[in-house]
């Protein structure tokens, strides 16, 4: 594995989310090219394309799935983004009859991005934007970058990782709150 | 039902496959009996996918927005520009008046910032330090021990936390203002030094300060961004 790819692994783990823009912004108008000359892909649906295969990047990193990568990060973000771009032209039933295209098979692993979620979801999603600091930050850090309480503790001024235990809980219980009002609330708009 | 912290902390192993195989196997067999543990299994998983919809949807148009694509033609923007000028005319002739005060703004996007410091808890009995006492409302009490405290980023932050929970919005300002870039506390008491202005009625110094945390990756950019768009 490359230097430049276990950077890249190291600090999209430890939370720095500029990185993520320095590595769209690094690839982006390659990643337009190619995607353009192989798939016919629009300059705006290249950009959204790219943009899902860093996200999906982030996400795995985050997620624990993508701890080493064999290839480097360009390589792996053009992969997911050769799948997407097919997935995408499939979807809107335009032919790809270009032989070049399969030159690009470098195989790589990942979880594919979900983004649909369920009723109750996105009413959990809608009472996180109302939740606010310090319990959103809580919340994200612990159950989306998955740093530990100390880590949590440190990184948001508390006094120890105690101290963010109780008051993660805290938020939890204000959370469930929110939903069930809400909740109740839209069965009574029905 | 309220949520059991140990029935929390056992969805949250199983979700993270932080289980031995039969710590696994015993949580699933309970799972269909145990209805506080089923709903707490539920809840946390809900949260994480609630998380994961939310970061994306932000990260996305974090990334939109870096994109070298994402910039309108001039014939767009003047497209919209002119839009805007048309809402805007037949609003003012309509309404006569913005219909979104700051007082308005400010009381839509204020909540006191939480004790994290010496929160009170079961062995404590609520009046052991300034923030214990900040966190039960006793702000003046609160206050007179801040104000004979060593100055810290801290106690700055909090002191500005007591002078705006007490409405003293102008004491609130110097506080925020002097807290160091390099503190823990720096970006919210930049939130919170925006949302003073705003109540004071300055609308310029809080722009002035919302629009680098709209463009930041702090979870009050959104808000910053729709403040902004509403001043």
């Amino acid at each position: 594995m490359s230097k430049d790819t276990k950077d890249w692994i190291l600090r999209i783990k430890e939370g720095a989310e500029e990185e993520l823009k320095s590595l769209y912004t690094l690839y982006e108008e390659e990643f337009k090219t190619w995607s353009g000359a192989m798939f016919s892909l629009s300059e705006a649906e290249a950009a959204d394309v790219f943009q899902d295969a860093v996200i999906t990047f982030y996400f795995n990193v985050k997620k624990g799935k993508l701890t080493t990568l064999t290839s480097t990060v360009k390589t792996y973000l053009f992969a997911i983004g050769k799948n997407l771009a097919l997935k995408k032209i499939r979807k809107d039933n335009r032919l790809v009859v270009d032989n070049e295209v399969m030159e690009f098979n470098a195989k790589v692993a990942y979880e594919e991005l979900r983004v649909e979620c369920s009723e109750r979801q996105q009413l959990i999603a809608d009472c996180l934007q109302q939740l606010g600091d310090p319990c959103y930050s809580i919340l994200r850090m612990f159950y989306f970058d998955r740093f530990s309480m100390d880590s949590i503790a440190q990184r948001l001024g508390y006094k120890n990782e105690h101290v963010v235990k109780s008051q993660k809980l805290r938020c939890l219980q204000r959370l469930r709150g929110m939903l069930e009002k809400k909740a109740v609330n839209n069965e009574d708009d029905v | 039902m309220a949520l059991d912290e140990q029935h929390i902390t056992r969805a949250e192993k199983y979700i993270r496959d932080e289980m031995s195989a039969e710590e696994r196997t015993s949580f699933e067999a309970e799972l269909s009996t145990n209805d506080a543990l089923r709903a707490a299994f539920d809840f946390v998983k809900d949260t994480e996918k609630a998380l994961e919809v939310t970061e994306y949807k932000r990260l996305k148009s974090m990334l939109k927005e870096n994109s070298k694509s994402s910039g309108f033609r001039f014939k767009q923007w003047l497209g919209i520009a002119a839009s805007v000028a048309l809402v805007a005319t037949f609003g003012y002739l309509i309404f006569g008046v913005d219909q979104t005060t700051t007082e308005d703004l400010y009381n839509q996007y204020y909540e006191a910032y939480p004790n994290i410091v010496d929160p009170v808890n079961r062995s404590s009995d609520g009046g052991n330090s300034p923030f214990q006492l900040y966190e039960l409302g006793n702000l003046d009490e609160a206050l007179d021990y801040f104000s004979v405290m060593a100055t810290s980023d801290t106690t700055l932050f909090y002191k500005g936390q007591v002078h705006m929970s007490l409405g003293n919005y102008e004491k609130s300002v110097t506080a925020f203002s002097r807290l160091d870039k390099s503190s823990t506390f720096y970006v919210s008491g930049q939130w919170y030094l925006a949302l003073a202005h705003l109540k004071l009625g300055d609308n310029k110094n809080a722009e002035r300060i919302l629009k680098p945390l709209s463009k930041g990756d702090s979870n009050y950019a959104d808000r910053a961004r729709k403040i902004i768009e509403s001043l």
